[in-house]
C-alpha cells in the first residue's frame, strides 16, 4: 500500500512524432491548448537522431503533453500505429459534447462516443494516429471499487502463475477471493 | 452450486437483480451481490438495459461454477462437477 510518498498527477507524457507541423497545427489550433514550453537541443538526442525540438502543450491542471521531433528522422511508412492512447478530463457532459462538436466543426472525425463503466468519452485520433480520448465522469469512485480492484489484482496475480491464464480462470479466482471477504463479514447490510 | 458475485455500485447491480435459476438466494453485503443457485444461473441482456461496456464486464466481481455461455444476449453459469 503506498504510504506517505506519492506522485502528484502528470507532469507530463512525452511521444514522438515524425509529423510535428500537423502535431503542432492539431493540439495547439484545433485543440487550442496553450504551449508553455519548448526545449531545442544539438547532439544531445542520441546517435541516430542527434538533434531535437521537444515540445510541450498544457491539458490542464498543470499537466503537460509532449512531442519530441528528431531532425533527419523520416517518418516510417511502415510504423504500426500507435496502442497506447491517451485520455483527458473533463468534468461535465456539456464539455465532453463541446468537444465533440469542436472537433467536428475543425473537420476532426470523432472515432466514437461510448458510455463506460464509470466514464463516458469520445475518441479522435491526432495525426501521429494516437488514439486521443476526451472523457468525462459517471460518478465519483468509491473505497468500494478500489477494495474492488485490490482484489481484482490479486486474483489475476494468482491467475498468471497457472500455464495458460484466461479471462474465465481469472473470474472463478476473484469469485473465491470475494467469497472469502463475505465469509470474513457474515452480516447483511 | 453456481455463483456470480456482483459489485454493489449503480452500474453493476442491474446484473444481479436480472439473474435467473432454480432456487436462486441473494445476499447483499460487504460490498457485494451474491447469487447462488443449486444449478445454472442464467442473466439474459434483455433484462438488463445495461451498455456494452457494463455488460461484457459483467462477471467481474468472478463467478463460481463453469462459463457454458457469454456473448451479447445472454450470461450462463453452470455447475462445473467438482
Amino acid at each position: 500500500m503506498p504510504g506517505s510518498l506519492r506522485t502528484r498527477g502528470v507532469d507530463h507524457a512525452a511521444y514522438v512524432t515524425a509529423r510535428p507541423a500537423e502535431t503542432i497545427r492539431f493540439y495547439r489550433d484545433v485543440m487550442g491548448l496553450r504551449t508553455p514550453h519548448v526545449i531545442t537541443a544539438k547532439g544531445w538526442g542520441g546517435k541516430p537522431h542527434p538533434d531535437f525540438v521537444h515540445f510541450f502543450f498544457d491539458i490542464g491542471n498543470g499537466d503537460r503533453l509532449a512531442f519530441f521531433y528528431y531532425f533527419g528522422v523520416p517518418e516510417d511508412p511502415g510504423a504500426a500505429r500507435p496502442t497506447y492512447h491517451l485520455a483527458l478530463h473533463v468534468e461535465t457532459q456539456e464539455e465532453l459534447l463541446a468537444w465533440r462538436a469542436r472537433f467536428e466543426r475543425l473537420g476532426v472525425r470523432v472515432i466514437a462516443q461510448i458510455v463506460h463503466e464509470t466514464i463516458e468519452s469520445i475518441y479522435v485520433r491526432d495525426p501521429n494516429g494516437m488514439v486521443l480520448e476526451i472523457t468525462r465522469p459517471l460518478r465519483e469512485l468509491s473505497e468500494r471499487d478500489e477494495f474492488d480492484a485490490e482484489l481484482s489484482l490479486a486474483a489475476l496475480l494468482d491467475t498468471l502463475e497457472e500455464d495458460d491464464p484466461t479471462l474465465e480462470t481469472f473470474w472463478q479466482r476473484k469469485a473465491e477471493l470475494v467469497e472469502k471477504e463475505l465469509a470474513n463479514d457474515p452480516e447483511e447490510d | 452450486m453456481t455463483a456470480i458475485y456482483v459489485l454493489d455500485v449503480p452500474e453493476f447491480a442491474p446484473v444481479a437483480e436480472a439473474a435467473t435459476g432454480e432456487d436462486l438466494s441473494l445476499t447483499r453485503r460487504s460490498g457485494y451481490f451474491r447469487v447462488s443457485s443449486p444449478g445454472p444461473i442464467s442473466v439474459r441482456r434483455a433484462d438488463t438495459d445495461l451498455v456494452d461496456a457494463v455488460w461484457f464486464s459483467a462477471l467481474s466481481g468472478g463467478y463460481a461454477g463453469a462459463l457454458e455461455r457469454f456473448d451479447g444476449d445472454l450470461i450462463r453459469v453452470v455447475p462445473d462437477g467438482r
